[in-house]
Protein backbone atom coordinates (compact mmCIF):
# COMPACT_ATOMS: atom_id res chain seq x y z
CA UNK A 1 0.00 0.00 0.00
CA UNK A 2 2.81 2.35 0.91
CA UNK A 3 4.46 1.54 -2.42
CA UNK A 4 1.34 2.45 -4.32
CA UNK A 5 1.01 5.68 -2.36
CA UNK A 6 4.59 6.61 -3.14
CA UNK A 7 4.12 5.89 -6.85
CA UNK A 8 0.89 7.85 -7.03
CA UNK A 9 2.34 10.77 -5.10
CA UNK A 10 5.45 10.95 -7.29
CA UNK A 11 3.39 11.02 -10.47
CA UNK A 12 1.05 13.58 -8.95
CA UNK A 13 3.89 15.91 -8.04
CA UNK A 14 5.64 15.52 -11.37
CA UNK A 15 2.31 16.13 -13.09
CA UNK A 16 1.71 19.25 -11.06
CA UNK A 17 5.17 20.65 -11.80
CA UNK A 18 4.80 19.88 -15.51
CA UNK A 19 1.36 21.46 -15.58
CA UNK A 20 2.67 24.58 -13.89
CA UNK A 21 5.60 24.83 -16.30
CA UNK A 22 3.28 24.48 -19.28
CA UNK A 23 0.92 27.19 -17.99
CA UNK A 24 3.78 29.62 -17.60
CA UNK A 25 5.15 29.02 -21.09
CA UNK A 26 1.66 29.13 -22.56
CA UNK A 27 1.04 32.46 -20.86
CA UNK A 28 4.07 33.87 -22.62
CA UNK A 29 3.63 32.31 -26.05
CA UNK A 30 -0.14 32.23 -26.60
CA UNK A 31 -0.57 36.01 -26.97
CA UNK A 32 2.32 36.14 -29.44
CA UNK A 33 0.80 33.34 -31.51
CA UNK A 34 -2.65 34.89 -31.48
CA UNK A 35 -1.38 38.33 -32.43
CA UNK A 36 0.55 36.89 -35.35
CA UNK A 37 -2.42 34.87 -36.62
CA UNK A 38 -4.66 37.90 -36.36
CA UNK A 39 -2.11 40.01 -38.27
CA UNK A 40 -1.85 37.38 -41.00
CA UNK A 41 -5.58 37.19 -41.34
CA UNK A 42 -6.09 40.96 -41.46
CA UNK A 43 -3.38 41.12 -44.12
CA UNK A 44 -5.28 38.51 -46.13
CA UNK A 45 -8.59 40.33 -45.66
CA UNK A 46 -7.03 43.53 -46.92
CA UNK A 47 -5.53 41.69 -49.87
CA UNK A 48 -9.07 40.87 -50.96
CA UNK A 49 -10.77 44.06 -49.80
CA UNK A 50 -8.24 46.93 -49.74
CA UNK A 51 -10.92 49.34 -48.50
CA UNK A 52 -11.84 47.10 -45.62
CA UNK A 53 -11.19 48.78 -42.31
CA UNK A 54 -13.45 46.95 -40.00
CA UNK A 55 -14.75 43.46 -39.68
CA UNK A 56 -17.16 41.59 -37.54
CA UNK A 57 -16.69 37.86 -36.98
CA UNK A 58 -19.48 35.35 -37.08
CA UNK A 59 -18.96 31.67 -36.49
CA UNK A 60 -21.18 29.15 -38.21
CA UNK A 61 -20.60 25.41 -37.98
CA UNK A 62 -17.06 25.81 -36.68
CA UNK A 63 -15.95 28.09 -39.51
CA UNK A 64 -15.32 31.80 -39.16
CA UNK A 65 -16.83 34.45 -41.41
CA UNK A 66 -15.33 37.93 -41.37
CA UNK A 67 -17.83 40.52 -42.51
CA UNK A 68 -15.83 43.36 -44.00
CA UNK A 69 -16.96 46.96 -43.93
CA UNK A 70 -15.36 50.03 -45.44
CA UNK A 71 -14.68 53.33 -43.71
CA UNK A 72 -18.30 54.46 -43.97
CA UNK A 73 -19.58 51.27 -42.40
CA UNK A 74 -20.95 49.88 -45.62
CA UNK A 75 -20.78 46.12 -46.00
CA UNK A 76 -18.37 45.29 -48.81
CA UNK A 77 -17.95 41.56 -48.56
CA UNK A 78 -17.18 38.54 -46.47
CA UNK A 79 -14.02 36.47 -46.05
CA UNK A 80 -14.67 32.92 -44.93
CA UNK A 81 -12.06 30.81 -43.18
CA UNK A 82 -13.23 27.43 -44.33
CA UNK A 83 -12.14 23.83 -44.54
CA UNK A 84 -12.30 21.26 -47.29
CA UNK A 85 -11.42 17.60 -47.46
CA UNK A 86 -8.78 16.85 -50.03
CA UNK A 87 -6.71 13.83 -51.00
CA UNK A 88 -4.18 14.32 -48.23
CA UNK A 89 -6.52 15.42 -45.46
CA UNK A 90 -7.90 18.75 -44.42
CA UNK A 91 -7.41 21.87 -46.52
CA UNK A 92 -7.75 25.26 -44.83
CA UNK A 93 -8.54 28.16 -47.10
CA UNK A 94 -9.87 31.71 -47.18
CA UNK A 95 -12.67 32.57 -49.60
CA UNK A 96 -13.50 36.20 -50.34
CA UNK A 97 -16.98 36.99 -51.59
CA UNK A 98 -18.15 40.47 -52.55
CA UNK A 99 -21.42 42.01 -51.48
CA UNK A 100 -22.93 41.00 -54.83
CA UNK A 101 -22.15 37.34 -54.20
CA UNK A 102 -19.18 37.04 -56.55
CA UNK A 103 -16.09 35.15 -55.48
CA UNK A 104 -13.29 37.72 -55.67
CA UNK A 105 -10.46 35.73 -54.17
CA UNK A 106 -9.32 32.45 -52.74
CA UNK A 107 -6.23 31.62 -50.73
CA UNK A 108 -5.15 28.21 -49.47
CA UNK A 109 -3.57 28.56 -46.03
CA UNK A 110 -2.71 24.93 -45.35
CA UNK A 111 -3.08 21.61 -47.10
CA UNK A 112 -1.68 18.11 -47.27
CA UNK A 113 -2.00 17.58 -51.01
CA UNK A 114 0.68 15.90 -53.08
CA UNK A 115 3.31 18.35 -54.34
CA UNK A 116 3.15 18.66 -58.11
CA UNK A 117 -0.24 16.99 -58.32
CA UNK A 118 -2.89 17.92 -55.77
CA UNK A 119 -1.28 21.22 -54.89
CA UNK A 120 -2.66 22.58 -58.16
CA UNK A 121 -5.39 23.94 -55.90
CA UNK A 122 -2.94 26.65 -54.88
CA UNK A 123 -2.25 27.58 -58.49
CA UNK A 124 -4.10 29.80 -60.98
CA UNK A 125 -4.91 26.70 -63.04
CA UNK A 126 -7.51 25.81 -60.43
CA UNK A 127 -8.13 29.11 -58.72
CA UNK A 128 -9.04 30.90 -61.97
CA UNK A 129 -11.93 28.48 -62.31
CA UNK A 130 -13.29 29.55 -58.95
CA UNK A 131 -12.86 33.31 -59.08
CA UNK A 132 -15.86 34.99 -60.65
CA UNK A 133 -18.40 32.34 -59.72
CA UNK A 134 -21.51 33.71 -58.09
CA UNK A 135 -23.59 32.49 -55.18
CA UNK A 136 -26.43 31.91 -57.61
CA UNK A 137 -24.32 29.52 -59.75
CA UNK A 138 -24.54 25.75 -59.21
CA UNK A 139 -20.79 25.55 -58.39
CA UNK A 140 -20.87 21.82 -59.04
CA UNK A 141 -18.16 19.70 -60.65
CA UNK A 142 -19.08 18.82 -64.20
CA UNK A 143 -21.85 21.43 -64.38
CA UNK A 144 -20.34 24.90 -64.34
CA UNK A 145 -16.84 24.19 -63.07
CA UNK A 146 -14.50 21.30 -63.90
CA UNK A 147 -12.16 19.41 -61.64
CA UNK A 148 -8.49 19.39 -62.61
CA UNK A 149 -7.43 16.31 -64.53
CA UNK A 150 -5.16 14.13 -62.39
CA UNK A 151 -6.22 15.95 -59.23
CA UNK A 152 -9.90 15.07 -59.09
CA UNK A 153 -10.08 14.43 -55.37
CA UNK A 154 -8.17 17.58 -54.43
CA UNK A 155 -10.03 19.93 -56.76
CA UNK A 156 -13.37 18.14 -56.29
CA UNK A 157 -13.10 18.42 -52.54
CA UNK A 158 -12.41 22.14 -52.87
CA UNK A 159 -15.38 22.66 -55.18
CA UNK A 160 -17.72 20.81 -52.82
CA UNK A 161 -16.54 22.84 -49.88
CA UNK A 162 -16.84 26.12 -51.79
CA UNK A 163 -20.39 25.19 -52.77
CA UNK A 164 -21.21 24.60 -49.11
CA UNK A 165 -19.58 27.83 -47.93
CA UNK A 166 -21.29 29.87 -50.66
CA UNK A 167 -24.65 28.50 -49.57
CA UNK A 168 -23.98 29.57 -46.00
CA UNK A 169 -22.86 33.01 -47.15
CA UNK A 170 -25.90 33.37 -49.40
CA UNK A 171 -28.30 32.45 -46.63
CA UNK A 172 -26.72 34.50 -43.87
CA UNK A 173 -24.88 37.52 -45.16
CA UNK A 174 -26.07 38.63 -48.56
CA UNK B 1 34.26 5.33 -16.08
CA UNK B 2 34.87 7.25 -19.27
CA UNK B 3 35.84 10.89 -19.27
CA UNK B 4 33.40 13.69 -19.98
CA UNK B 5 35.00 14.27 -23.34
CA UNK B 6 34.43 10.64 -24.26
CA UNK B 7 30.81 10.84 -23.12
CA UNK B 8 30.27 13.79 -25.44
CA UNK B 9 32.10 12.43 -28.45
CA UNK B 10 30.42 9.02 -28.41
CA UNK B 11 27.15 10.66 -29.46
CA UNK B 12 28.86 12.29 -32.41
CA UNK B 13 30.42 9.29 -34.07
CA UNK B 14 30.83 5.90 -32.35
CA UNK B 15 27.28 5.86 -30.99
CA UNK B 16 25.66 8.36 -33.34
CA UNK B 17 21.93 7.96 -32.75
CA UNK B 18 21.03 8.02 -36.42
CA UNK B 19 23.85 6.10 -38.11
CA UNK B 20 24.93 3.72 -35.35
CA UNK B 21 22.04 3.30 -32.93
CA UNK B 22 19.41 3.74 -35.67
CA UNK B 23 17.05 5.61 -33.36
CA UNK B 24 14.58 8.32 -34.32
CA UNK B 25 14.26 7.09 -37.90
CA UNK B 26 10.75 8.43 -38.50
CA UNK B 27 11.51 12.14 -38.10
CA UNK B 28 14.87 11.58 -39.79
CA UNK B 29 13.22 10.34 -42.97
CA UNK B 30 10.41 12.86 -42.89
CA UNK B 31 12.04 16.21 -42.19
CA UNK B 32 15.37 15.92 -44.03
CA UNK B 33 13.81 17.21 -47.25
CA UNK B 34 15.80 20.36 -46.73
CA UNK B 35 18.91 21.19 -44.75
CA UNK B 36 17.31 23.88 -42.61
CA UNK B 37 14.42 21.60 -41.63
CA UNK B 38 16.81 18.82 -40.69
CA UNK B 39 18.88 21.25 -38.66
CA UNK B 40 15.84 22.77 -36.98
CA UNK B 41 14.45 19.39 -36.01
CA UNK B 42 17.86 18.33 -34.67
CA UNK B 43 18.11 21.41 -32.49
CA UNK B 44 14.52 21.00 -31.23
CA UNK B 45 15.17 17.37 -30.30
CA UNK B 46 18.45 18.39 -28.67
CA UNK B 47 16.66 20.92 -26.45
CA UNK B 48 14.03 18.37 -25.38
CA UNK B 49 16.72 15.72 -24.82
CA UNK B 50 18.82 18.10 -22.73
CA UNK B 51 15.94 19.27 -20.54
CA UNK B 52 14.54 15.78 -20.03
CA UNK B 53 17.96 14.28 -19.25
CA UNK B 54 18.60 17.00 -16.66
CA UNK B 55 15.24 16.55 -14.93
CA UNK B 56 15.29 12.76 -15.05
CA UNK B 57 18.86 12.59 -13.74
CA UNK B 58 17.93 15.00 -10.95
CA UNK B 59 14.93 12.89 -9.96
CA UNK B 60 16.53 9.52 -10.59
CA UNK B 61 16.56 8.51 -6.92
CA UNK B 62 13.09 9.87 -6.29
CA UNK B 63 11.05 8.23 -9.04
CA UNK B 64 10.01 4.70 -8.03
CA UNK B 65 11.19 2.15 -10.56
CA UNK B 66 7.73 0.82 -11.35
CA UNK B 67 6.37 4.18 -12.51
CA UNK B 68 9.47 5.40 -14.24
CA UNK B 69 8.10 5.11 -17.78
CA UNK B 70 4.93 7.20 -17.13
CA UNK B 71 7.06 9.70 -15.25
CA UNK B 72 9.60 9.99 -18.09
CA UNK B 73 6.86 10.32 -20.72
CA UNK B 74 5.21 13.07 -18.65
CA UNK B 75 8.47 14.97 -18.45
CA UNK B 76 9.40 14.46 -22.12
CA UNK B 77 5.91 15.42 -23.29
CA UNK B 78 6.03 18.61 -21.22
CA UNK B 79 9.32 19.75 -22.70
CA UNK B 80 8.19 18.81 -26.20
CA UNK B 81 5.05 20.91 -25.77
CA UNK B 82 7.15 23.79 -24.49
CA UNK B 83 9.43 23.59 -27.54
CA UNK B 84 6.32 23.42 -29.75
CA UNK B 85 4.82 26.54 -28.18
CA UNK B 86 8.08 28.48 -28.30
CA UNK B 87 8.69 27.61 -31.96
CA UNK B 88 5.12 28.52 -32.87
CA UNK B 89 5.48 31.90 -31.17
CA UNK B 90 9.00 32.88 -32.22
CA UNK B 91 10.01 30.82 -35.28
CA UNK B 92 6.65 30.22 -37.00
CA UNK B 93 8.13 29.33 -40.40
CA UNK B 94 10.16 26.46 -38.96
CA UNK B 95 7.18 25.42 -36.86
CA UNK B 96 5.00 25.22 -39.96
CA UNK B 97 7.66 23.34 -41.93
CA UNK B 98 8.23 20.73 -39.22
CA UNK B 99 4.50 20.48 -38.56
CA UNK B 100 3.39 17.34 -36.82
CA UNK B 101 6.95 16.12 -36.27
CA UNK B 102 7.47 18.52 -33.39
CA UNK B 103 4.87 16.85 -31.15
CA UNK B 104 6.24 13.52 -32.38
CA UNK B 105 9.53 14.33 -30.63
CA UNK B 106 7.79 12.85 -27.57
CA UNK B 107 8.02 9.38 -29.10
CA UNK B 108 11.44 9.95 -30.63
CA UNK B 109 13.24 6.86 -29.39
CA UNK B 110 16.45 8.76 -28.79
CA UNK B 111 14.96 10.72 -25.92
CA UNK B 112 13.25 7.90 -24.05
CA UNK B 113 16.22 5.70 -24.98
CA UNK B 114 18.77 7.99 -23.32
CA UNK B 115 16.50 8.42 -20.31
CA UNK B 116 16.32 4.67 -19.81
CA UNK B 117 19.88 3.84 -20.73
CA UNK B 118 21.71 6.74 -19.21
CA UNK B 119 19.96 9.52 -17.32
CA UNK B 120 18.44 7.27 -14.70
CA UNK B 121 21.80 5.78 -13.79
CA UNK B 122 24.10 8.76 -14.02
CA UNK B 123 24.46 12.11 -12.33
CA UNK B 124 23.23 15.38 -13.77
CA UNK B 125 26.57 16.53 -15.19
CA UNK B 126 27.21 13.32 -17.13
CA UNK B 127 23.59 13.30 -18.30
CA UNK B 128 23.98 16.83 -19.64
CA UNK B 129 27.11 15.83 -21.57
CA UNK B 130 25.40 12.70 -22.89
CA UNK B 131 22.40 14.71 -24.04
CA UNK B 132 24.61 17.28 -25.73
CA UNK B 133 26.63 14.59 -27.51
CA UNK B 134 23.59 12.65 -28.68
CA UNK B 135 21.73 15.82 -29.60
CA UNK B 136 24.61 17.26 -31.61
CA UNK B 137 25.16 13.86 -33.26
CA UNK B 138 21.49 13.71 -34.23
CA UNK B 139 21.56 17.29 -35.53
CA UNK B 140 24.69 16.59 -37.57
CA UNK B 141 23.13 13.46 -39.07
CA UNK B 142 19.90 15.23 -39.96
CA UNK B 143 21.73 18.22 -41.41
CA UNK B 144 23.97 16.03 -43.57
CA UNK B 145 21.00 14.06 -44.87
CA UNK B 146 19.11 17.31 -45.39
CA UNK B 147 21.96 18.86 -47.37
CA UNK B 148 22.23 15.80 -49.65
CA UNK B 149 18.51 15.59 -50.29
CA UNK B 150 18.14 19.31 -50.80
CA UNK B 151 21.19 19.63 -53.04
CA UNK B 152 20.28 16.81 -55.41
CA UNK B 153 16.55 17.01 -54.97
CA UNK B 154 16.08 20.77 -55.37
CA UNK B 155 19.45 22.19 -56.35
CA UNK B 156 19.92 24.35 -53.29
CA UNK B 157 21.65 24.34 -49.92
CA UNK B 158 19.86 26.05 -47.02
CA UNK B 159 17.64 27.72 -49.56
CA UNK B 160 20.44 29.21 -51.66
CA UNK B 161 20.39 27.95 -55.23
CA UNK B 162 23.84 26.57 -56.03
CA UNK B 163 23.30 24.30 -58.99
CA UNK B 164 22.08 26.83 -61.50
CA UNK B 165 19.09 26.71 -63.77
CA UNK B 166 20.40 24.01 -66.10
CA UNK B 167 20.35 21.49 -63.27
CA UNK B 168 17.56 18.93 -63.40
CA UNK B 169 16.80 17.99 -59.82
CA UNK B 170 16.15 14.37 -58.86
CA UNK B 171 12.72 15.01 -57.50
CA UNK B 172 12.43 11.53 -56.03
CA UNK B 173 14.80 12.68 -53.28
CA UNK B 174 12.13 15.03 -51.97
CA UNK B 175 9.75 12.13 -51.40
CA UNK B 176 9.62 9.21 -48.97
CA UNK B 177 11.36 6.66 -51.21
CA UNK B 178 14.15 9.16 -51.72
CA UNK B 179 14.48 9.50 -47.96
CA UNK B 180 15.01 5.78 -47.55
CA UNK B 181 17.46 5.67 -50.44
CA UNK B 182 19.54 8.55 -49.10
CA UNK B 183 19.58 7.16 -45.58
CA UNK B 184 20.53 3.71 -46.86
CA UNK B 185 23.39 5.00 -48.98
CA UNK B 186 24.81 7.20 -46.20
CA UNK B 187 24.41 4.38 -43.67
CA UNK B 188 26.24 2.00 -45.98
CA UNK B 189 29.01 4.54 -46.39
CA UNK B 190 29.30 5.03 -42.63
CA UNK B 191 29.44 1.28 -42.03
CA UNK B 192 32.12 0.91 -44.70
CA UNK B 193 34.21 3.73 -43.24
CA UNK B 194 33.92 2.31 -39.73
CA UNK B 195 35.15 -1.06 -40.92
CA UNK B 196 37.94 0.47 -43.00
CA UNK B 197 39.19 2.66 -40.16
CA UNK B 198 38.41 -0.06 -37.64
CA UNK B 199 36.55 2.17 -35.19
CA UNK B 200 34.22 0.01 -33.17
Amino acid sequence: MRDAMRMALTLLIIGAICGGLLSVVNGVTAPVIQARERALFMEAVQAFFPDGVDSETKEIGGEQFYLCKDASGKFIGVVAKAKATGYGGEISYDLAVSDTGDIVGIRISSHGETPGIGDVITKPEFQDRIIGLNVADPITAGVDVDTVTGATVSSGGMIESIRRVMTIIGENFL
Amino acid sequence: MSTLAQEFSKGLLRENPTFRLLLGMCPTLAVTVSAINGFGMGISALVVLLCSNILIATLRNVIPDKVRIPAYILIIATFTTIVDMVLNAFVPDLHKALGIFIPLIVVNCIILGRAEAFARKNNVVRSIIDALGMGVGFTLALTILGIIRELFGSGSIFGANVMGTAFQPMEVLATAPGAFITLGVVLGFVNYMFRRLRIE
